[in-house]
């Protein structure tokens, strides 16, 4: 017997998994409850046993994202009905798969043709057996008539069709324009595919407003070089993120409604300030890139010290893959730094929203310029600063005064001592 | 195992269903001091298997009961709650009906609904099965609705062979087993071995092997079935499965012969309405659905009392019922 294996639903709201590995290769020998494949949701990578015992068909290659309950290979119980399941499946990719990175399955559903329609009005009865032969082998219902009881398409309609060859579809090929070169092509999964639908949602339903202004940090950068001198004693490198994000999290307790998150017809303020820190991961290929937002609890109660270590612990952790749930869950607001993003040049841009949050700071890269101070032009290391904000959530007012307090703590680091 | 379900040993004989049901009584009653019969009139032996068992077994082992059907499984309940294997005779299983309370939701409930702590190792039996023009509920066929219950097991032997290896294997579960037999089946005879051997609860047994259709039946519908593929055999390949168990029940076996055949009868002599057929047919929706090439039919018995007298034969399941419906799914 030739049995199904589908995508099965880990969590509630797991609608798809990506293949991430297959431990045995296709038309291998499988044992029930041995490990079997691995896949990827969004957030994390689970190893499945195989629920049968036989030999592997491989319908969803690694890198193919399916939905759940749609099969994912097919285990045969002999070696004569791989044999044969291998035959049928070949058939069908002669006539193109049906979706993209899955190898044909003699019973996928997406593989059954349109719903075949005699006359207009009236459903064309087709047994189940019929609809998986014609499946097998790309052949279009619509043009068989039946000659079961009421007309119903029975496995002999199916295999005479088959037997005049005019009847079978033809090929499908994907269309390429010419003088196309394809270079590689990257699955829209795992990651990429969160990633993808939470900014593409983000930006289509929160009302971003974006904010540039600059702050002058010639005194903060002097005050981080004291620091920095201190190096060996203090264990650490005191980034400037450190600062930015304390300096956010006293200017959030002077302006709440920053940090809050809107879901449904609710603006909930928050008590803690948990600031997400953007992360850039590397990707796996030269064609990807990643991104997670680690989360630094309670920065509120955390001096510069404490904040700069955490940070590198979760930064440390982003890169190396040992992010726990925790470590990405409940943040309150967002620190995105685009700092060296264009080797030391001016630069600001304009950040998307990490829903439910309303709020996300993207500092850039302080840079040396001219400036005027009482009438004179002097240099001054300015930080050149991006904000957006949700619209719907708060207005310009808080928000200028949100600017103004994280201006006056980044200009006179002393009072963040306080 | 051929169709008349002999294994591999070689020193059998002829013997009726009957006297194969006492060889499992005798024989596990030997094997295990703890197992004992307890039912109506079964030392002077209403029904053949238990008679003269006292002789060998005594009094103790062999218990004849008053007519107080909820008192005598409360007798056995508690027996197998402290260790022993009771087997409780209901004689007609359609009297288990009696203490529907304590068979239907008790004894199969009760290993669960203590923390799969306290196996219950009761055995029951019953007769049952239309034909005998003895009325509604002395042919009642009460597994459709045991099943329906979680936690029994239920078995209906169509051979002497079966009968004696799942006697035996009910008797050996530590979960409360109805085993049912069909009351035409008494006297019919098959080669039983004399070794020691069970029929594993959960084992369905192709009884017929063949190509066109699959036609699944039990106890005396087995042998309806087999009649009325004979009957077919130069027009039809009929192959006949006997599931033997209907909890556990063996659907490989049966979707394995329907991926051969594409096509399915299924015979079943309990009322047709949500019953056994019935859970079979959605079963083959669910997990068979592309197998088939015509819909699954039923041939049951009507959805009507059970008569009593000679109409019962045209109210149950027929060879020449069977054979109609083979013949209309294979249009």
């Amino acid at each position: 017997m030739i049995r199904e294996m589908v995508m099965p639903q880990l969590a509630m709201g797991m609608s798809e998994g990506t293949i991430a590995e297959w431990a045995v290769a296709e038309g291998g020998r499988v044992e029930k409850d041995v490990i079997l494949l691995s896949i990827e949701t969004e957030k994390v990578v689970t190893d499945l046993p195989s629920p049968y015992r036989g030999y592997l068909h491989i319908c969803a290659v690694v890198g193919t994202t399916v939905p759940v309950e749609q099969p994912i290979a097919q285990i045969a119980e002999t070696e004569e009905e791989y044999r044969q399941l291998l035959a049928s499946a070949k058939a069908l990719a002669a006539s193109g798969s049906p979706v993209a990175g899955m190898a044909p399955a003699v019973t996928a559903p997406a593989a059954v043709a349109a719903p075949a329609v005699s006359a207009p009005g009236r459903r064309q009865p087709v047994s189940g057996l019929a609809k998986k032969i014609a499946a097998q082998n790309g052949l279009e219902l619509a043009s068989l008539a039946g000659s079961g009881p009421g007309g119903r398409i029975v496995k002999r309609d199916v295999l005479a069709a088959l037997a005049s060859p005019a009847s079978v579809a033809a090929p499908r090929t994907p269309a390429k324009a010419a003088g196309m070169r394809e270079k590689a092509r990257v699955p829209l999964a795992g990651m990429r595919k969160a990633i993808a639908e939470r900014m593409l949602k983000s930006k289509t339903t929160a009302a971003h407003t974006y904010v540039f202004f600059e702050i002058d940090v010639t005194k903060l950068v002097a005050a981080r070089k004291t620091i920095l001198a201190r190096e060996e004693e203090l264990g650490t490198r005191v980034s400037m993120t450190a600062f930015y994000a304390r300096a956010m999290a006293l200017a959030c307790r002077q302006v709440p409604i920053i940090n809050s998150t809107l879901v449904g017809d609710e603006i909930i303020v928050w008590e803690n300030v948990n600031i997400g820190i953007a992360t850039a991961l590397p990707g796996k290929s030269e064609y990807e890139s990643g991104l997670v937002v680690p989360v630094l609890r309670d920065v509120g109660s955390k001096g510069v010290l404490e904040i700069d270590r955490e940070i590198r612990r979760l930064v440390a952790a982003a890169r190396d893959g040992s992010l726990t749930a925790r470590d990405t869950a409940d943040g309150t607001v967002t620190l995105s730094s685009t700092a060296g993003f264009m080797g030391g040049e001016w630069c600001v841009s304009t950040p998307l929203l990490n829903q439910p949050q309303v709020f996300n700071f993207q500092p850039g890269t302080p840079i040396e310029k001219p400036v005027v101070i009482d009438g004179a032009i002097v240099i001054r290391t300015m930080l050149p600063c991006g904000l957006s904000f949700d619209h719907r959530a708060m207005d310009g007012v808080p928000v200028a005064s949100f600017n103004r307090k994280i201006a006056d703590l980044l200009s006179h680091p002393e009072l963040m001592v306080l | 195992m051929n169709a008349k379900g002999q294994d591999k040993m070689s020193t059998t004989r002829e013997i009726t269903l009957g006297d194969a049901m006492k060889e499992a009584l005798a024989e596990e009653m030997r094997r295990d001091e703890d197992v004992f019969l307890l039912g109506i009139s079964i030392r002077a032996g209403t029904f053949l298997y238990t008679k003269g068992l006292v002789d060998e077994f005594g009094g103790k082992r062999v218990i004849d009961a008053p007519l107080a059907e909820p008192g005598n499984f409360g007798v056995a309940y508690g027996a197998a709650q402290e260790g022993l294997r009771p087997v409780l005779d209901w004689m007609y299983a359609g009297f288990s009906y009696f203490a529907g309370s304590e068979v239907f939701l008790q004894s199969g409930q009760y290993h669960f609904l203590h923390g799969s702590q306290h196996p219950l190792p009761l055995t029951m039996i019953g007769t049952c099965g239309v034909g005998r023009r003895v009325g509604n509920e002395h042919a009642t066929l009460p597994y459709g609705a045991l099943i329906h219950h979680p936690g029994l097991k239920v078995c209906l032997p169509s051979t002497p062979y079966d009968a004696k290896g799942l006697l035996k294997s009910a008797i050996r579960d530590n979960n409360p087993v109805f085993f049912l037999w069909h009351t035409s089946l008494m006297a019919t005879k098959g080669h039983v071995p004399l070794e020691d051997y069970v029929v594993p609860l959960g084992v369905a047994d192709v009884k017929r092997a063949g190509s066109d259709v699959t036609v699944l039946a039990s106890g005396l519908q087995l042998h309806h079935s087999l009649k009325a593929a004979e009957a077919l055999k130069d027009e039809i390949s009929v192959e006949v499965i006997d599931p033997r168990s209907f909890e556990p029940f063996d659907l490989d076996c049966l979707l394995r012969s329907v991926e051969k055949t594409s096509r399915l009868v299924i015979v079943d002599e309990d009322y047709e309405r949500a019953g056994f057929a019935a859970e079979v047919c959605a079963l083959m929706m669910e997990k068979g659905y592309d197998l088939l090439d015509a819909p699954v039919k039923r041939v049951c018995h009507p959805n009507m009392p059970i008569p009593g007298g000679y109409i019962d034969a045209y109210s149950m399941p027929t060879p020449d019922r069977i054979e109609a419906a083979i013949r209309e799914v294979c249009r």
